[in-house]
């Protein structure tokens, strides 16, 4: 029963696959007020070094330093995930090739196995 | 502005559907190069490194701008497939599924057939059957000599056969006469036949018989000197010699017949020489 349990709880791996893409997507994209897209954010940033200039403390490094940390952790993600690297490795038409061909295998499957059915049946 | 959260310990690499799970992480590093979003957080992330630093220098490079522009769009549109990824991981999940369903009824249907063989190996086989059946039958038709020993010595009237009895012969062909019925009937066929002659000669025989009964009074009339004590003893030879010659009648069968015979005579010759007086005299015919 726990085991059971603990299998319900645990994640697939189609959908541990699909967490890491969701996380990238919200980590890249604008997904609160506070989580902006880049170009704004940087538009922002060299707006307020243009407007003061001589500010020591208004550094582009240290505006952007968001923007690194979160195509950092972008890329950690990625990097932790092989399933996730195997699956955005390919192309989407390259996937489409490969899921009719294994829609085709799956085919030719189901045909043998009700074949075999129907001459265990007549036996 | 936020921070991602802290990567999820649930994205292991032990629970992965795919041949990731063999990859070194060499391998896995040569094939992340080659992954597009990858390429593009790379290509940002150094392009706004660069970008920073050229401000921070007061050396600000416009064309950075545009290579910034021009990532941030490629990194979108990468993005923007991701919904795609999303519906090939469903259909690949959902393949998966179909895949494994079929790939166990293929294995139960496989393990049942696999008894089923196991379970008709461990049946006899029909000929092998058929041909015990047969054997067994003949066993049943032929009946054991020992049992039909057994029967015949339950029915038999001696334990052991009879020293004349001759092995080659079968039957009751192996005594030396004929069975009693066979002889009776023998007789009374010949007497059928033989009719006339045979009373003819019974009517003479009782008129010798006559003759010789009146010649005997007579010699007994003249002969006077016999005592009635000696007749008493003649009277009581004849009774025995008449009593043994019905004996012979039922002859009783013997191993040595004859030597018994003789053997009976010699032990009481004063009887047999009795008898031949008495009763039967072969000069008289």
């Amino acid at each position: 029963m726990t085991g059971d349990t603990e299998k319900e709880q645990e994640p697939s791996s189609g959908e541990q696959q699909l967490n890491v893409l969701k996380r990238i997507h919200e980590i890249l994209t604008k997904h609160s007020s506070t989580q902006t897209e880049f170009i704004p954010l940087l538009y922002h940033s060299l707006k307020q070094i243009s407007k003061h200039p001589n500010n020591s403390s208004n550094s582009l490094d240290a505006a952007t330093s968001s923007i690194r940390h979160r195509l950092k952790t972008a890329k950690t993600l990625l990097q932790q995930d092989p399933a996730a690297i195997e699956l955005v490795s390919k192309t989407p038409e390259q996937w489409q090739l490969h899921i009719q061909e294994k829609k085709i295998e799956l085919e030719k499957k189901t045909k043998h196995l009700q074949r075999l059915r129907e001459s265990i049946q007549k036996q | 502005m936020s921070t991602p959260g802290p990567v999820p310990s649930s994205t292991s690499v032990a629970t992965l559907p795919f041949s990731a799970q063999d990859k070194t992480q060499e391998q896995v590093s040569e094939e992340l190069q080659s992954v597009g979003i990858y390429q593009d957080l790379e290509r940002y992330e150094e392009t706004i490194q660069q970008l920073s630093k050229s401000v921070d220098t007061f050396k600000p490079d416009l064309s950075l701008i545009d290579k910034v522009i021009e990532c941030d769009k490629k990194l979108y549109e990468t993005l923007e497939e991701f919904d795609e990824y999303y519906k090939i991981e469903e259909e690949l999940s959902r393949l998966d599924k179909e895949q494994k369903n079929i790939d166990n009824k293929t294995r139960e249907i496989l393990e049942t057939l696999n008894t089923c063989y196991n379970s008709l190996n461990e049946l006899p086989m029909l000929e092998q059957v058929e041909f015990e059946q047969k054997v067994m039958l003949k066993q049943r038709e032929k009946i054991h000599s020992k049992v039909v020993l057994d029967y015949a010595m339950k029915l038999a009237k001696f334990t052991r056969f009879p020293p004349t009895f001759d092995k080659s012969m079968i039957g009751p062909n192996n005594f030396i006469w004929p069975a009693e019925d066979s002889l009776r009937k023998g007789m009374l066929a010949m007497a059928s036949l033989k009719k006339k002659e045979l009373l003819l000669d019974a009517l003479d025989e009782d008129n010798v018989n006559n003759d010789n009964n009146t010649s005997k009074i007579d010699e007994m009339r003249n002969t006077n000197e016999d005592s009635v004590d000696d007749r008493f003893n003649n009277k009581e030879q004849v009774q025995d010699a008449t009593e043994d010659t019905e004996r012979r009648g039922s002859f009783e069968f013997t191993a040595n017949g004859k030597e018994d015979s003789e053997t009976k005579s010699e032990e009481n010759p004063d009887l047999e020489l009795d008898l031949d007086l008495d009763l039967f005299n072969p000069d008289e015919f």
